[in-house]
């Protein structure tokens, strides 16, 4: 598969989705640059979490295109404008290539934390259990876990499942990490230590994708920031910028609720 | 104590061991065979059962309606006397075995399928997010919690696999209960046979009863 660094790590457009009646998304394109951090806020019911989604295929979109590395994601769109389906195999194949983090963690409770790491590399990329060992132990070392490579997940607080449900995201060496709501099920003194990592990250260049509430975090290791509502981009730009001079009313109103905790 | 002994044909008890001792191992022989049978069994008919693509599911769902609403005497009957009739003579035990790990392998699937059902959708998605296909996320991560879920059905199901195992008497397997029929035969002391075969059979499954708990026991205190 050749890769094209011409292309940003993703494009997405023209992206429609509804869930029955209800419009979820209603033609979103944007693109995430190589190295990027694109933060996405937005009301409850917005669409962004379902955006998200999107970009591994755990939603599937109606129309439109998402690119990644200029590789089609779920659906190729033919010449003659008809999608097909792509096969499970390849499904799979582009999903090992964009990290999830999810708001639930999603351990598997029945596997240590060594192995919730190792087991995807091992099964899915054929990597050698020794040095797939070797990464785990390096990564929980990353996010601050070392000692807690042999327990169960549920001898865990929330902030070390996330951190480890993120080390188990980057054991597959993905090319985009994407973060879904990953604080908002955490007890407030634990958000912390999962931003920490998650800063980290960003500084290491790693591509981005970040829904959050965190409004302060957003605009802090956010390269980009996009405000989402009704399945439309309504704003976006430079953090500092769409944080200190938004324009629509939509956003305004939004920051105004959040106002209290930040600025 | 010599008379209550007596009642219940201690001595004679003691006198048929040896032909007892004999039906009793091929009844153990038999039930863990089928067991395995049945657990792999339903295992597999798991899969294809759960793939939402109906030339599939119709077929295996069909089969297994058919093999759970009939009778498995006559399920063994059928196997017994068929299987020679396409070609296939088995041997007794072979054909009882395959019965009962058919019958029970179809109600163990629809054990598995409630188990499967249980584990969250978020589950689905940890192990698919991470490049898994339906395939390697069903092996790896949802079946092995659904499993664990579903011990105690599971263990019912044994049971009552272990007790369905003196139906294979019927095609002259001469298992613990043939073989009191036949000291019966002999000597007409059917109270105490029967009582002393129940008995057997009671201990055969709360023994199998408590190995299982300390198994899901132990399953579940590394969790």
């Amino acid at each position: 598969m050749s890769t094209k660094p011409d292309m940003p790590m993703i494009r997405v457009r023209g992206v429609y989705k509804s869930f029955g009646d209800l419009k979820v998304l209603d033609g979103m394109s944007f693109d995430v640059a190589r190295g990027e951090v694109l933060a996405i806020i937005g009301p409850s019911g917005s669409g962004k979490s379902t955006m998200l989604r999107c970009l591994n295929f755990l939603e599937e979109h109606d129309a439109g295109e998402i690119l990644i590395e200029g590789e089609p994601l779920g659906y190729r769109v033919l010449d003659d404008g008809r999608r097909v389906r792509e096969s499970e195999a390849e499904i799979a194949r582009m999903r090992s290539n964009v990290g999830m983090v999810f708001q639930s963690f999603n351990l598997f409770p029945h596997r240590n934390v060594r192995e919730n790491i190792t087991m995807a590399p091992v099964s899915v990329k054929n990597v050698d259990k020794a040095e797939a060992n070797d990464r785990a132990e390096a990564l929980l070392e990353k996010v601050g876990l070392a000692e807690k490579i042999d327990e169960y997940p549920s001898r865990l607080s929330g902030g070390q499942q996330q951190r480890v449900a993120i080390a188990r995201a980057l054991a597959m060496e993905p090319k985009v990490m994407l973060f879904d709501e990953v604080t908002s099920a955490l007890d407030p003194e634990l958000v912390g230590e999962v931003l920490t990592v998650m800063q980290k990250l960003a500084e290491e260049g790693m591509t981005m994708v970040i829904v959050t509430h965190e409004m302060q975090f957003a605009h802090d290791v956010g390269d980009r920031l996009m405000f989402i509502d009704r399945g439309n981009i309504v704003e976006e730009g430079d953090p500092t910028k769409v944080f200190s001079m938004p324009e629509s009313p939509r956003l305004k109103e939004f920051l105004h609720r959040f106002s209290a905790s930040f600025g | 104590m010599d008379a209550i002994l007596d009642f219940f044909g201690f001595a004679f008890i003691q006198s048929q061991l040896p032909r007892f001792w004999d039906g009793f191992q091929l009844t153990l022989a038999i039930s863990a065979a089928s067991m395995v049978g049945a657990v792999m069994w339903g295992l597999a008919l798991v899969g294809p059962r759960m793939s939402g693509v109906p030339a599939i599911v119709v077929p295996i769902m069909s089969y297994i309606e058919l093999v759970r609403n009939t009778p498995l005497l006559l399920q063994i009957y059928l196997f017994y006397f068929g299987l020679p009739l396409l070609g296939l003579p088995l041997s007794a035990f072979v054909c009882g075995v395959i019965a009962i790990a058919s019958q029970h392998g179809a109600f163990l699937c629809e054990i598995y399928r409630a188990g499967i059902r249980s584990i969250s959708r978020q589950q689905w998605e940890g192990a698919l997010a991470l490049g898994m296909t339906r395939r390697k996320a069903m092996r790896q991560v949802i079946l092995p919690q659904a499993v664990l879920k579903v011990v105690p059905p599971i263990g019912n199901q044994l049971v009552i696999l272990i007790k369905d195992t003196s139906l294979v008497s019927a095609i002259g397997i001469i298992e613990l209960t043939l073989s009191g029929k036949m000291v019966i035969e002999r000597s007409g002391a059917s109270f105490e046979v029967f009582l002393f075969i129940a008995a057997v059979y009671l201990l055969l499954t709360t023994t199998f009863g408590v190995v299982l708990r300390v198994a899901e026991n132990r399953l579940r205190a590394r969790q």
